[in-house]
């Protein structure tokens, strides 16, 4: 029996309900997006309330739009409130980007410059969601392709200070801060090394491609493909330094069939057992 | 203010405004970046749609559908986080549109495949003390036989013969899936008028039908 505790999940996705339920397969954890599930029946509940008799649940909000400049939508986080109510998940965790303007949401995770004052008005809506939510928020570093000329704090510092200045944790993106330091010449090692262990809450990894323009590549995060070779030495460094954590495989688009998820939820398994065999801590 | 530039700049095909191309830098053209952006939006938004109108999407073709679809992305801005509003209003902007203005039927095949997907994420309380309504049903009308349509689309059949003859459909949840059931003028108006009365005015209704009739709404679903 296999006693070592599982670290890694995958995100729960519509084609997996029936297999998941029928095989139970071993799992740490599944990663839900609560905006899945903002109507109030139909099957999508009815396979989520089974699942999560099974399974803890990682709630993963794409909908706050925590760095806009647009009022928080309180309908929104008042449903996200009774669906933790109803399934109480282990985790719950949001993005450092925006993602709505007055009367449109743009269903995307939309890059915001980094400046003081950018930081004040982030860390006062991470406040209020967590005040609402009566919970701790585990914030994402995003994938960005731009690069706003007015920032004047790096990204790692502006993500770094976060949990000091809200009481938040991290959600550490390993692919994010991969495709962000390739899109934008950073150092990715550099970048985790800013990152306190002691802060990070969750893991993600996920596959990337590069796409070409007259001008040059650039690294889009699709979550479409298996994790890359560059992300997976980037993960065990990281894990090497700051000892195992929750750490989920996130595959979005072109969502494969379940035993390939499973198969890289195990190497991500692997390197956590790994790194916990090399830290005693 | 400057997130509703951006946004606008994210929407727009045009050339990129000074002012936000000014703010933003990578390693492609501003033009470039902005396109990563507008590609997710409207491929993600495109995808939501073609999830839940396959079968209009089929009657109108691929590529007039992924126009009509854009189009109606940029007119009409859905403003929730979830998406399982999204596209309530699409049979009412093809009704709109002037290219289908001599197809209305494909305006109420969205409508029918929209009332589907509401039922499919409707509550369905199973335990009552008496037979009421089925709360995941909906009810569709149209001037065409919908219900052929709908069956038609998608397959590999000879050419529709649209008939126009009054039709309503009604989408109902039972036993785990959902089902289609055809009913006269005569029929969905009675339903329709027993729907939109409260639940004591229901109750009376029920109780005054013969045995034969409650058995018939039980076994299509509508009463449970």
């Amino acid at each position: 029996m296999n006693v070592m505790q599982q670290w890694s999940g995958i995100g729960l996705r519509h084609p997996h309900y029936q297999n998941i339920l029928a095989n139970l397969p071993e799992l740490g954890w599944l990663e839900v997006h609560p905006e899945n599930y903002f109507g109030r029946g139909g099957l999508p509940h009815e396979y989520l309330s089974q699942i999560a008799a099974h399974y803890d649940l990682s709630f993963h909000g794409v909908g706050m739009s925590l760095g806009g400049d647009c009022p928080l939508d309180l309908t929104h986080l008042q449903r996200f409130r009774e669906l933790m109510d109803i399934y109480n998940p282990v985790r719950i965790s949001e993005h450092m980007s925006f993602s709505a303007v007055a009367g449109r949401h743009m269903h995307d995770l939309l890059p915001i410059p980094y400046t003081p004052k950018s930081q004040r008005l982030f860390c006062d809506r991470v406040q209020y969601a967590q005040d609402y939510l009566g919970t701790q928020l585990l914030i994402e570093n995003p994938s960005s392709y731009l690069q706003f000329t007015e920032s004047s704090i790096p990204e790692w510092e502006f993500f770094a200070a976060l949990p000091g200045l809200t009481g938040c944790g991290l959600l550490l993106d390993v692919n994010n801060v991969y495709v962000t330091c390739q899109n934008h010449n950073y150092d990715a090692k550099a970048y985790l090394q800013a990152i306190d262990g002691n802060d990070v809450g969750e893991i993600h990894l996920a596959g990337h491609t590069l796409k070409h323009f007259a001008q040059g590549s650039i690294c889009i995060d699709d979550h479409g493909s298996e994790v890359t070779p560059a992300v997976w030495d980037l993960f065990a460094q990281t894990i090497t330094r700051i000892g195992p954590k929750p750490t989920l495989i996130e595959w979005d688009t072109q969502v494969p069939e379940l035993s390939v998820l499973m198969a890289q939820r195990q190497l991500a398994q692997d390197l956590l057992e790994e790194s916990l065999c090399g830290n005693p801590d | 203010m400057w997130q509703s530039r951006l946004v606008a700049n994210v929407l727009q095909q045009a050339p990129v405004e000074q002012d936000i191309s000014g703010h933003i830098s990578g390693s492609l053209a501003p033009e470039n970046l902005l396109q990563i952006y507008r590609h997710n939006y409207f491929s993600r938004m495109q995808e939501a749609l073609q999830a839940t109108f396959r079968k209009t999407e089929a009657m109108l073709g691929s590529a007039f559908f992924k126009q009509v679809s854009h189009d109606f992305i940029l007119a009409k801005p859905y403003q929730e986080a979830s998406l399982l509003n999204f596209g309530a209003i699409f049979s009412a902007y093809l009704k709109d549109t002037p290219q289908l203005s001599q197809l209305a039927y494909v305006a109420d095949l969205a409508a029918l495949e929209w009332a589907m997907e509401e039922v499919y994420n409707a509550q369905r309380r199973l335990s009552y003390e008496s037979v009421r309504l089925n709360p995941a049903m909906k009810l569709v009308a149209s001037d065409y036989a919908l219900l052929d349509i709908w069956q038609y689309t998608g397959t590999e059949s000879a050419e529709l013969d649209v008939c126009h003859q009054a039709q309503w459909v009604l989408v109902v949840w039972v036993q785990g899936n959902i089902r289609l059931q055809a009913f006269d003028q005569q029929q969905g108006e009675l339903l329709q008028a027993i729907m939109l009365t409260d639940y004591e005015e229901q109750q009376l209704a029920f109780s005054q039908l013969p045995k034969t009739t409650t058995n018939w709404l039980l076994n299509i679903g509508v009463l449970v």
